[in-house]
């Protein structure tokens, strides 16, 4: 018979402890939220595409980093719970359509292994993006969702960089003329709350 | 009503106390993560694939277990909660790799699925006989959907660092080779990746 793991320990629980660990303890003060993060990049021939990095220099509708680019800002952390990617389609300089990975010219993006990094440490290695694909992803619950449920929550503390790092064989091109990768994270997290005057 | 068993030993737990078993203590101070391992082999006649055997041999996008092989590093560890099969074709005319399927509607022919699954690790059979066709969207109690094929265990298995593991895929014999298609196995789970924290 199959076995449900019903574990007290939540994302918020994990969130305030690791972010007590670097002495961050305000961090249970601040507004409990629904955090989103999002990157875009072009599918211009690279093979090495860098979510978030960068991502000050690119504002809506590319990135909702903000001015704080790859770092949350303080008070802010995320855990990250699920990812999932997008193929979104140029047409006059405006991001018009937006896809699963399933509507790409080939296969090169299912073939894919993603790379997460926060202050120089690995903490999601090698992660096929296969399986993120409906067919094989165990948290999919219809024959298009292709939001993947991490195992292991992975908590993102303020002011240190991340960045998800998703490598691709080669392909051609020409077939990507117009297309563009976008990365999301999204989990629990906080926001910045003050309670004080400045 | 249908039953089910609730427990609060998580799959980190079972990864802690397994490793301290093998008096390998640090493993809870890693780095916790989903750990993804896959290895991929050519559909060419053969009636038993022996998935990881090998594979440090292999490289992106074959496998992703690197150098280790089909081995753990150190630090690193996994619990085998879910495992699918993929199967994978390179167009070698547009030199493109072409998008991944399940056995069933690939082309290979489905009698793919009429298998036995086995794993084995350090020379211990931990996984027996276990029917392929449990992966197949039909005969699979954890599919969410009609076409999801990936198999959830009912005990969650452990790889301990530096302990070798093959996945084994028997199939017929006399099934047809076809040329620049792979077959894919995927295990996945919790784990940790090693997280020194010290300078070197």
């Amino acid at each position: 018979m199959r076995e449900r793991i019903a574990n007290p320990f939540t994302p918020q629980d994990k969130n305030i402890a690791v972010n007590d660990r670097f002495g961050n303890s305000g961090i249970k003060k601040q507004q409990g939220s629904s955090v989103l993060k999002y990157d875009t990049l072009p599918l211009d021939g690279r093979t090495t595409l860098n979510f978030f990095e960068g991502a000050a220099a690119r504002n809506f509708p590319f990135s909702n980093c903000g001015s704080d680019g790859n770092k949350l800002g303080v008070g802010n952390t995320l855990v990250v719970e699920r990812l999932y990617l997008t193929l979104l389609t140029i047409d006059d300089g405006l991001l018009s359509k937006a896809d699963d990975i399933s509507a790409a010219p080939d296969g090169t993006l299912e073939m894919g292994e993603l790379n997460l990094s926060i202050a120089n440490t690995t903490v999601l290695k090698n992660f096929p993006v296969l399986s993120t694909v409906p067919y094989f992803n165990y948290s999919s619950g219809t024959i298009r969702e292709v939001v993947y449920e991490l195992d292991t929550n992975i908590v993102i503390p303020p002011l240190l960089e991340y960045v998800m790092q998703l490598r691709l064989p080669a392909y051609n091109v020409p077939d990507y003329g117009f297309l563009y990768l976008r990365l999301t994270i999204e989990g629990s997290g906080s926001l910045i709350a003050p309670r004080t005057t400045f | 009503m249908r039953e089910f068993n609730t427990t609060n030993f998580t799959p980190q737990d079972k990864i802690v106390g397994v490793n301290n078993r093998f008096g390998n203590t640090g493993i809870k101070n890693q780095q916790g993560s989903t750990v993804v391992l896959y290895d991929t082999l050519p559909v060419d006649g053969r009636n038993e694939f022996r998935f990881f055997e090998g594979s440090s041999q292999r490289n992106f996008p074959f496998s992703n277990t690197g150098s280790d092989g089909n081995k753990l590093g150190v630090g690193s560890s996994m619990i085998i909660a879910r495992a699918y099969l993929s199967v994978v074709q390179f167009n070698t005319e547009d030199q493109v790799w072409l998008h991944p399927t399940p056995i069933d509607g690939s082309g290979i022919g489905d009698i793919y699925n009429v298998s036995e699954f086995g794993f084995e690790l350090a020379n211990s059979t931990i996984l027996k006989q276990y029917a392929g066709l449990d992966f197949q969207a039909e005969f699979n109690k954890t599919a969410n959907h009609e076409n999801q094929v990936v198999l959830q265990w009912d005990t969650q298995l452990n790889i301990p660092p530096l302990l070798e593991f093959v996945a084994t895929w028997r199939v017929q014999n006399g099934l047809p080779a076809k040329a620049n298609t792979y077959l894919r196995l995927t295990i996945e789970g919790t784990g940790a990746i090693i997280a020194p924290r010290t300078t070197f």
